[in-house]
């Protein structure tokens, strides 16, 4: 068994690996596939097992190796070939369906398929490049172009079971350098990175360790916290199933700082790929003598035990995590006493985001100065987003600190699909805000998004077009959070509950102007009086939207209009009396029996019955269209 | 600690939270779920303050002060944000009443009004006038709730003593923290989001999620969501009496809240309660009482006058006088009727008054409970709770228990000796410390473990529960005095230390023997029911020539008497218990005596009048206990002589051994106890607790009907699944008639399912 008894054996068995990981590619064709979460669900297994079936019959030597996610969500799943003496093409889309060509051509061909190919996967451990080809680098794919990966740097490229890929790639060499470097000047170095929590609140993340390590307390616990609740977030599943050790690695480093010999990662028992991997991680680093007594011969011990969440979104909220993972109920509590003095078991505690552990090692190795060199004003480095809702390429990216809204949706996405205009975007999850389109300039970053009355948060991104109603999308975030609520405090538990009540009613086209100014006096309520961060942010989808798009919510009260065809209650269904030729496929296929019509007769929709359900519209062949959804008081009552 | 509030300059000391400092200095903060004694919490954000140089609005009941700290309590932002939030919390609370401008003016309305089912309003609530949102409306001046009403329509859960109506609820969690101030764990939050609420794991019924009805949830809620039935519907008490508890030496305080010359219900005073003092009192309020004396006419005891009575009593036992007399009493009674029925005994019968649990010898309850190390013999959590519970704070706690008690649970080291062998634990533990061979043969404790605990007891206090038999009482004075430590051995009865100063237990077995013997023909026995304590008395009893019981019911032995005479309740007395200290407890009168019964000092007093004794005619209780304070000290009993009983070794053809011990739920004889209905529910079966291995084994669940067998006789019994008891015993409720099936406390059984 391998294991570094101090840096010297670490080089030594690093040398083993970047042979091992060199070799990969020059003997044999290589196949990755990536086996992240968003792969698996587009089939990633299906694939690899088919290209494995196609290879069977013949015999051509092969190796499969499995990687995380390299972002491109939206083209999984992913695929890589490196046959000898070639570059690694990238292959999106490949479905079961396609293995057959994908072997045909690729694998078995000469061809290097370019039109199925997304670029060129170029490392510096491969001596073939994007050059030899007309394939361009997958690093100049435009939703990457504009990428800087730190947190992401492995992820969609090793095997994130395998420790000595990560060593391959310089990994745990930070570890080693902090070990002989003095925590307080640790300390110093990250505080001077600039580095602020990827967790959400965006606190320093130097000072955080600075407060932990001054607490008085010999035992000091360090926590990842990896619970990710955001339901439209997904970055954190990212990195511990692409490069769970570039968290381990972090978290050492901060062990080291602030003086820790307990970690606990906490994770959502949602998460079976990444507690999985995060498992054999911790074996792997274990046994490579990377955890456990005298690390590294440098006299720390540290060794971290994983603690599964049940998956409520307030048990990530620090103090309630801690109040879990000592088999309690998940649920905050008012500060002070801070976690840094008495957190888990009342003991002098860190927590921190798996983000911020991922970025770690390259601030030891680079230097704080270097990360600080990346983003602007008071927000440094970069942020990993995910991408999601109305935008041609979702998935996830890392770009640095100030990039705009813009350049994120258009360049990195690709634009809203459809011919549709963006309508603006939610930052932050259900904790965020709604930045309207004529925002779009904004810039990504802590200060920048708070002005306009959002957060960061952590990270997620939805990008909403013209189809999307305000109302209703505030309806839909506070529906979350209500539900989420701990229950503890009076105004996250009754006061999102009668915010709702409103926005129910503007939806169902029952409120008046009042309401507003009594929504907004709640929100505010909310957002000052809740205890912790999950009440006191709730209201942001409402403030915002109401603030930006204050119209479309009168628009729903006065005139009984939904614009975007969305609120149930004040849309209906109506036939054009001049475009229908009584086929009567709509009448067949109406559930309430709402549709009425004679042969040679134009049909009628009875709108008492209707339960506006869309078939009709669905059915309603193409070329007659005769069937619209309308909105607005008048129009609905005329109808 | 210097701080300013709202301008006013604030000093306090470290620790306290700026909500009491500004109630300190006299400004009202408002807050419904802070409470003192339990930990702050901070959920229900009405004491939002605003602080300078603390971003937003943090919450006043569990912010610490700091040095130089600025303050504001009053700001139109702050007043505004608690508008909000009481609103908020009234949406949901059916409070029409609070806002309502008739608020409390409807009074013509309100009788019929509250017998509704459904708690609609303040006036339909059993908090009525008691409840902490009322005044919070005031404090916060919230004049109208403009949100919409979303309260829920939930079930009330009931539970023996209280019920849970959820839907009054403003889950300030109080009663979550009383619970676990109290180490029962029972309530916890459940649901998330709107339905969030409180409940049980598996919305189980209270009893069987380790809820002991101490009452602390129901004295901590500020709403109607929790309310003793007790007393419901009676409204405020005019008047609340500070006496105290009648039933164990804990001696705790309680609060009787009265009403027109009517006891309401037991409120707690600010300290721990069990359910016998919280809920347990009001046998004195059972229609059975005694209201009239009686006589035996005919064979048949039927009501007299007083005068009549106490002539018939007089005579009859004129008859009788020195070893042919005996008095038996009990520490239920006040020093008062103690020190004259033994005045009685002595002055007029030449003979002497005894008591069966007149064995006490404490310490102040202060110095028990600041001991650092100590040793424990006994069940407190079914004797004695809140002695127990205050023993949880000792820093080294030793537990020799064969069961597996609370106070074991919560021990830094417990001795688990086989049942019955508690004595030669302390036996052992005496020989390690002098250095001896322990000799721990069949006890079921090892050498290690006595070895390594016996060095830590240099001082201790050595407590001893009232389930203890003699023998573990003189084994622990003795090992108390190897130690350089302390002996406390706690009483049963709220004054048996009383009846232990008086020297009342110095001759009780003798006394006992000569009843079976015969010897005895003639008897006066005050407070104490022997015929249920001993069912094997009865028979002696009846054979006594003339027997005079003086009690609040016509109780077994009442029942053999010749002459009852009707006492008062502990409510409707004044006098004194003797503390476990011997300081004085009062017992303050909080209604007027039942019908024509009498407080027990007066009974005795006229009795011994009325048999022409002079030294009897005292002015009230406060001229018997001068006279009683005058007295010499009495003698004590001797446990120097004492010889340690060999305990049996257990014979290996039963399964199991079977330990019958004191439960909370039926105190002494239960002569009391019994007359509490949800006490009787809550012992309505002979629950027999199992271990969960053996019950596999023996392929038994709980709820299951079984047959206990002994050399001496079977009985049917429940079993229950606990843990509380080791594998191979056996544990079982105290209860008069487990003599068909042993003779002492333990006993070998074996068991079957019951078909
Ligand atoms: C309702 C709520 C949910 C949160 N969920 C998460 C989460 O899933 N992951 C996370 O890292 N931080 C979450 N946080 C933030 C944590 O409380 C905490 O600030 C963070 O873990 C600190 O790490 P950082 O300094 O590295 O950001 C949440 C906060 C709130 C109020
Ligand atoms: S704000 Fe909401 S989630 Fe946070 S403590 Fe209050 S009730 Fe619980
Ligand atoms: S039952 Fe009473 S004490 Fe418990 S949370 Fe509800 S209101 Fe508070
Ligand atoms: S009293 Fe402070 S939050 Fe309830």
């Amino acid at each position: 068994m391998k294991r570094a008894s101090d840096s010297v054996d670490l080089e030594k068995i690093r040398r083993e690996a970047k042979k091992a990981w060199d070799d990969l590619f020059s003997a044999d064709t290589l196949v990755c596939t990536g086996m992240s979460t968003c792969g698996i669900s587009a089939l990633a297994c299906q694939t690899q097992d088919a290209i494995k079936e196609e290879l069977s019959g013949r015999d051509f030597p092969a190796r499969f190796m499995k990687v995380g996610c390299l972002g491109l969500c939206y083209a999984e799943p992913l695929v890589y070939v490196k046959k000898i003496g070639m570059p690694m093409v990238c292959y999106g889309y490949v479905t079961p369906e396609v293995v057959p060509s994908l072997v045909d051509k690729a694998i078995l061909g000469d061809d290097l398929w370019k039109e199925r190919a997304l670029g060129i996967v170029d490392l510096p451990d491969i001596k073939e490049r994007s050059a030899q080809t007309d394939i361009p680098s997958i690093w100049d794919h435009p939703m990457l172009k504009p990428q800087i990966r730190i947190a992401l740097r492995n992820c969609g490229i090793i095997d994130p079971e395998s420790i000595d890929h990560y060593l391959a790639r310089g990994g745990y060499s930070a570890l080693a350098k902090a070990l002989i470097t003095k925590p307080e000047a640790i300390i110093e170095e990250v505080k001077g990175s600039g580095l602020r929590g990827r967790g959400g609140a965006g606190f320093p993340t130097g000072m955080k360790w600075e407060f932990c390590r001054k607490a008085r307390g010999r035992e000091k616990y360090l926590i990842c916290n990896a619970d990710e609740g955001d339901p439209g977030a997904f970055m954190d599943r990212s990195v511990l199933e692409g490069d769970p050790h570039s968290v381990l690695e972090g978290m050492l480093i901060a062990a080291h700082a602030i003086g820790s010999t307990a970690g606990i990662i906490y994770c959502r028992a949602e998460y079976p790929l990444a507690l999985q991997r995060l498992d054999i991680a911790l074996r792997q680093a274990r046994d490579y003598g990377l955890l456990g007594d005298d690390i590294l011969g440098s006299g720390m011990d540290f060794d971290i035990t994983i603690k599964e969440g049940a998956g409520a979104f307030v048990c990530g909220e620090e103090t309630a995590l801690m109040a879990s993972i000592e088999g309690h109920r998940g649920m905050p509590k008012t500060r002070p006493p801070f976690p840094a003095n008495a957190g888990l078991w009342s003991k002098p505690t860190n927590i921190n985001n798996v983000e911020t552990f991922a970025n770690l090692s390259a601030i030891i190795n680079r230097g704080g100065d270097w990360y600080n060199s990346i983003g602007i004003g008071r927000s440094k480095g970069t942020k990993t987003l995910s991408l999601a809702g109305a935008v041609r390429r979702a998935g996830l990216i890392e770009v640095p600190m100030g990039i705009t809204l813009r350049e994120i949706i258009f360049d990195i996405g690709g634009g809203i699909p459809g011919d549709r205009a963006c309508k603006g975007v939610l930052t932050g999850g259900p904790s965020g805000g709604c930045i309207p389109a004529a925002h779009l300039d904004t810039p990504v970053d802590y200060e920048s998004l708070a002005k306009v009355g959002s957060i960061m948060g952590s990270g997620s991104m939805i990008i909403i077009d013209e189809g999307t109603c305000i109302v209703d999308l505030a309806r839909f975030f506070l529906t979350f959070t209500q539900r989420e609520s701990c229950g503890k405090c009076t105004p996250c538990r009754i006061g999102t509950r009668q915010m709702l009540g409103i926005l129910e009613k503007i939806t169902r086209g029952e409120a008046d102007l009042s309401d507003l100014s009594k929504l907004e006096r709640l929100a505010n309520a909310v957002r000052n009086g809740s205890l912790c961060g999950l009440g006191s942010t709730a209201p942001n989808p409402v403030l915002t939207t109401l603030r930006f798009f204050k119209s479309e919510f009168e628009e729903h009260i006065l005139r009984g209009n939904c614009p975007s065809l969305v609120c149930k209650d004040l849309t209906s269904f109506y036939i054009d009396p001049g475009s229908c030729r009584s086929c009567g496929i709509c009448a067949e296929s109406c559930p309430a029996e709402a549709i009425t019509g004679q042969f040679k007769e134009a049909h009628v929709i009875d709108q008492d019955k209707c339960i506006r359900c869309g078939v009709c519209i669905s059915v309603c062949p193409e070329k007659f269209s005769a069937i619209t959804r309308k909105s607005g008081k008048k129009v609905v009552q005329c109808i | 600690m210097h701080l300013k509030i709202d301008d006013v300059d604030v000093d306090v000391p470290a620790g306290t939270t700026v909500k009491e400092a500004a109630m300190q200095s006299g400004i009202r903060i408002p807050g419904l779920c802070d409470y003192s004694g339990l930990k702050p919490y901070g959920g229900c954000r009405l004491c939002l303050v605003e602080i300078e140089g603390i971003r937003g609005f943090p919450s006043s009941c569990t912010m610490p002060v700091n040095e130089g700290m600025v303050v504001r309590t009053g700001t139109p932002a702050l007043l505004d944000l608690r508008k909000s939030i009481l609103e908020m919390l009234l949406s949901e609370h059916p409070s029409n009443c609070l806002t309502c401008e008739r608020a409390g003016r409807c009074d013509e309305a309100r009788e019929p009004m509250r017998k509704v089912p459904q708690t609609m309003g303040c006036r339909y609530c059993p908090k009525d006038q008691r409840c902490a949102l009322q005044e919070t409306v005031e404090l916060v001046g919230l004049e109208k709730v403009e949100l919409p009403h979303i309260g829920s329509s939930k079930q009330v859960v009931h539970s023996p003593f209280f019920d849970r109506d959820p839907n009054l609820c403003i889950l300030c969690g109080r009663c979550v923290r009383a619970c676990e101030e109290r180490f029962a764990g029972a309530i916890s939050f459940i649901f998330r989001g709107f339905e969030a609420g409180i409940g049980t794991a598996f919305e189980k019924p209270l009893e069987e999620v380790g809820c002991r009805f101490c009452g602390a949830c129901v004295d901590v809620c500020p709403t109607g969501a929790l309310a003793e039935r007790a007393g419901r519907w009676t409204g405020p008490s005019s008047n609340v009496v500070l006496t105290t508890c009648p039933f164990c030496s804990a001696n705790c305080q309680i609060g009787l809240e009265v009403a027109g010359g009517k006891l309401l219900r037991v409120a707690s005073v600010g300290n721990n309660l069990c359910v016998r003092g919280r809920f347990g009192t009001g046998f004195v309020q059972d229609p059975s009482r005694l209201k009239l004396p009686l006589v035996r006419k005919n064979g048949k005891l039927v009501e007299a006058g007083w005068d009549e009575a106490l002539a018939v009593a007089a005579e009859g036992l004129a008859r009788y006088t020195g070893e042919q007399f005996t008095a038996i009493t009990s520490g239920v009674c006040t020093n008062e009727a103690l020190y004259l029925v033994q005045k009685f005994a002595s002055k007029v019968m030449n003979s002497v008054a005894v008591a069966p649990d007149a064995i006490s010898s404490g310490i102040k309850p202060e110095d028990l409970i600041s001991a650092d190390s100590v040793l424990v013999v006994g069940d407190l959590a079914e004797t004695n709770p809140v002695t127990g519970l205050a023993l949880r704070s000792a820093k080294n706690l030793v537990v020799v228990s064969p069961l597996k008690t609370d106070l074991a649970g919560a021990s830094s080291t417990w001795l688990a000796p086989v049942p019955g062998q508690e004595a030669s634990v302390l036996v052992a533990l005496n020989r390690a410390i002098s250095n001896d061979d322990p000799d721990l043969n069949g006890l079921g404790v090892n050498e290690e473990e006595i070895r390594n605990v016996a060095p830590l007891l240099a001082g201790a206090t050595v407590v001893i529960g009232p389930d203890c038999c003699t023998d573990v009482v003189v084994a622990a004075s003795r090992l108390a005095k190897a130690l350089k430590g302390r002996l406390v051995v706690l009483g049963t009865n709220c004054n048996s230390q009383g009846a232990s100063i008086l020297g009342m237990g110095r001759d009780y077995q003798e006394t006992i023997q000569a009843i079976f013997q015969g010897k005895i023909k003639a008897a006066y026995i005050m407070g104490s029911n022997p015929a249920r304590a001993m069912p094997e008395l009865v028979e002696p009893l009846s054979g006594l020539e003339f027997l005079v019981v003086q009690d609040i019911f016509l109780t077994e032995t009442a029942k053999l008497a010749s002459v009852v005479f009707p006492a008062a309740g502990f409510d409707e007395v004044d006098g004194t218990y003797s503390g476990p200290g011997g300081e004085l407890l009062r017992l303050k009168k909080a209604v007027e005596p039942l019908a024509r019964s009498r407080p027990d000092w007066q009974i005795t007093a006229e009795l011994a009048i009325k048999m022409g004794a002079v030294g009897f005619d005292f002015e009230g209780p406060e001229s018997v206990l001068d006279e009683m304070q005058a007295q010499p000290a009495q003698n004590q009993a001797d446990l120097e002589s004492y010889v340690l009983k060999v305990p049996e070794e257990p014979s290996d053809n039963a399964h199991f051994i079977l330990t019958a011990c004191p439960s909370l739920y039926s105190f002494g004889s239960g002569t009391r106890t019994s007359r509490i209905p949800d006490l009787r529910y809550l012992t309505r079966e002979r629950w027999t607790e199992v271990n969960p291995e053996d019950a596999k084994s023996l392929g038994i669940s709980s709820g299951d009907g079984i047959v206990l067998e002994s050399n001496k006789g079977s009985i049917k019994a429940v079993s229950r699944i606990s843990r509380r008891v080791p594998r191979g015993v056996l544990r079982i409720d105290l209860q008069s008639d487990l003599d068909m099936i042993m003779d002492g406390r333990v006993c070998n059984v074996g068991v079957k399912r019951d078909v």
